[in-house]
């Protein structure tokens, strides 16, 4: 215990210069803190914008309709799908299940035509799962009816509103194609700027109708939250099998989701190495001038018996000191700017590239990677300090003792 | 049994290319309770000699017994476990660690060799030394001649069987020195504790059983009172 008073009235005796240092591993901790922030912010809001933006946490497929040819349109649907659902719906993790069916067409408003990526879906499920995108004007659709939804780029290409009548054509089961009538019910806007311009949301009997089957492609499983739906994954994997399904988590369908966050992680991972590489150099300066100015007290302290090694971990021990408090009061300090910048509503980020629309970032740092980035800091304290502590602890006593 | 026995001990230091002899063949012998004195001018090897005793350098040549144990057989953490136990320090300078206070700076040498810490003999030795009222006192809050009395208390806290005290008086005025020297024979007396000193000083050399005069690395004289 006195080690670690003396080791604390030690860096303070020069009070400025730790101060000084200290000052760069708080700076340290709170831009580590709020970066770690605002990618773990922005990774769960990406994560959640692409899950609740239509793929789920679960795709299930009829088994073969992944690897299929492109010109077997309609060749692999999932025709008994109503009683799969009750089945489905046994996990408890399971939110709701929408049953949908995807097709390309041409949408047309007599002047102007342009190709859709187009999904026909229940209205209930399609709204919760589309639950990140923002109507811009309107409503969702009726399910017996023929409405549809349309992105927001769908609509100015088209120069259409809701209300508008529009021509949806698209290639049948046998070949041929079919075209009907829709009704514009809303004008969606989608976090993915590509899905802005190509989107079309129609009730699920409408697009059967028009694609001339009755199954549907795929049933998307959502589950009550992200974290824990990887518990219903066994079950739903072996309930395909059971039914000659497919099963892809939204790990599987989210690539640019983990083309993000790698990213991310690796910008993260150069501003922490270049944060370390200042902690190092001001640690080890600081180590320096304090063993220089103690050269005598050293060679006294040694000459009372103290070996070589207690040298070594008194001045470790110091080091260390400014690292648990610097980084102590960096986490604070980061997480106070972390609450005040989300009291004030977030940070207004631009849209990113290939989004639609900016956003108010919050700052929600991860507890653990934070702690760990805060222990990183400690232990490169005490490894900065090895060489000066070093120093000190080689030192010839009497050579130090000639220096009072 | 002397408690201190050198043979033939010689000490060179490199500068450069050449060697610089600071002892030759210095055969001595300290006994229990020896008041003894090193004495000659600057660079007769004094100092030399006393980190040398002290185990705080290793000679080039001969050999040092302490208590009966041969130092140059020892490894580094030996020699600071030996030096913890047997020994004492006094320097010219004091050396007190300067975050520490009085109380404390003569607590250290415990904590270092992790010995058990008597409160209430730490606070015997410093009102032998005459600092009861300082006890939280910071070394710069005190005077030279205090200061020196705490490192007197600390070098004699661990209960040493030697100490040594490199011109223990040098930085202090004559009335201070004076009182110094005399808290020192006084200990001397009461816990037969080895005083050996490196000093210039008459007073001192007066009040010692045996004066060792140095001169270029040798010892030209040895004068018993």
């Amino acid at each position: 215990m006195l080690n670690i008073k003396i080791a604390l009235r030690n860096i303070f005796r020069n009070g400025t210069r730790t101060i000084l240092t200290m000052f760069s591993i708080i700076v340290g901790m709170i831009a580590i803190s709020i970066v770690n922030g605002f990618i773990n912010y922005s990774m769960w809001g990406l994560r959640e914008s692409m899950i609740r933006g239509g793929i789920g946490h679960f795709q299930l497929y009829k088994k073969g309709y992944l690897e299929r040819e492109e010109d077997i349109a309609f060749g692999y649907l999932i025709d008994n799908y109503k009683g799969l659902l009750k089945e489905i719906y046994r996990s408890a993790e399971v939110s709701f299940v929408a049953p949908e069916i995807s097709f390309n067409g041409v949408l047309s408003s007599g002047e102007k035509s342009t190709i859709i990526i187009g999904k026909g879906g229940l209205k209930e499920e399609e709204e919760k799962l589309n639950s990140f995108g923002e109507i811009v004007e309107g409503s969702f659709f009726e399910d017996d009816s023929f409405e549809v939804m349309i992105g927001e780029g769908v609509a100015k290409k088209l120069k259409a509103k809701t209300g508008d009548t529009l021509t949806l054509m698209a290639p049948m089961k046998g070949g041929g194609l079919n075209a009907i009538d829709v009704v514009v019910k809303g004008i969606i806007r989608m976090q993915i700027e590509e899905y802005n311009n190509t989107i079309l949301i129609s009730p699920l009997k409408l697009a059967q109708n028009l694609l001339g089957v009755d199954g549907v492609d795929r049933l998307i499983v959502m589950c009550k939250d992200t974290e824990n739906a990887t518990k219903s994954e066994k079950d739903l994997i072996e309930f395909s099998k059971k039914n000659d399904l497919e099963l892809k988590s939204w790990k599987d369908l989210a690539v640019f989701y983990f083309q993000v966050k790698d990213m991310y992680n690796t910008m993260f991972l150069v501003l922490f190495v270049i944060i370390m590489g200042v902690i190092i150099f001001s640690i080890a300066n600081t180590m320096t001038m304090n063993v220089y100015e103690r050269i005598s007290e050293i060679g006294m302290v040694r000459a009372m018996g103290a070996r070589r090694r207690q040298i070594l971990l008194q001045f470790m021990l110091e080091s260390s000191l400014i690292g648990i408090i610097g980084g102590f009061i960096g986490v604070i300090l980061g997480y106070t700017v972390a609450s005040l910048a989300n009291l004030s509503g977030g940070i207004y980020i631009p849209p990113p590239p290939g989004n639609a629309k900016g956003y108010y970032s919050m700052i929600k740092p991860d507890f653990v990677n934070v702690l760990l980035c805060y222990l990183a800091f400690i232990l490169t304290c005490i490894i900065a300090s090895i060489f000066p502590a070093r120093k000190a602890a080689k030192m010839e006593i009497v050579e130090a003792i000639r220096r009072s | 049994m002397a408690i201190i026995k050198t043979k033939n001990v010689e000490k060179f230091y490199k500068l450069g290319k050449t060697s610089l002899l600071a002892l030759k063949n210095v055969s001595l012998e300290f006994e229990r309770g020896d008041i003894a004195c090193i004495m000659g001018p600057s660079g007769a090897g004094k100092s030399t000699l006393l980190h040398l005793l002290g185990c705080l350098d290793k000679p080039t040549k001969g050999e040092i017994f302490i208590n009966g144990a041969n130092v140059m057989e020892m490894n580094d953490d030996e020699l600071s476990l030996f030096r913890n136990s047997y020994i004492g320090f006094i320097f010219q300078s004091f050396n007190l660690i300067p975050v520490l206070n009085v109380y404390e700076n003569v607590e250290y040498p415990l904590i270092i060799g992790k010995k058990k810490r008597d409160k209430e003999k730490i606070l015997e030795l410093i009102e032998a030394v005459g600092l009861a009222n300082h006890i939280k006192h910071k070394p710069d809050e005190l005077s030279g001649g205090q200061r020196q009395r705490v490192a007197i208390a600390r070098a004699l806290v661990t209960e040493p069987e030697v100490v040594l005290a490199d011109e223990p008086t040098a930085n202090l005025d004559s009335k201070t020195g004076e009182m110094i020297l005399n808290l020192l024979l006084k200990l001397n007396e009461e816990k037969n504790t080895t005083f050996i000193f490196s000093t210039h000083s008459e007073a001192i050399a007066k009040q010692s059983k045996k004066i060792i005069h140095l001169l270029d690395g040798e010892v030209k004289e040895i004068v018993y009172a």
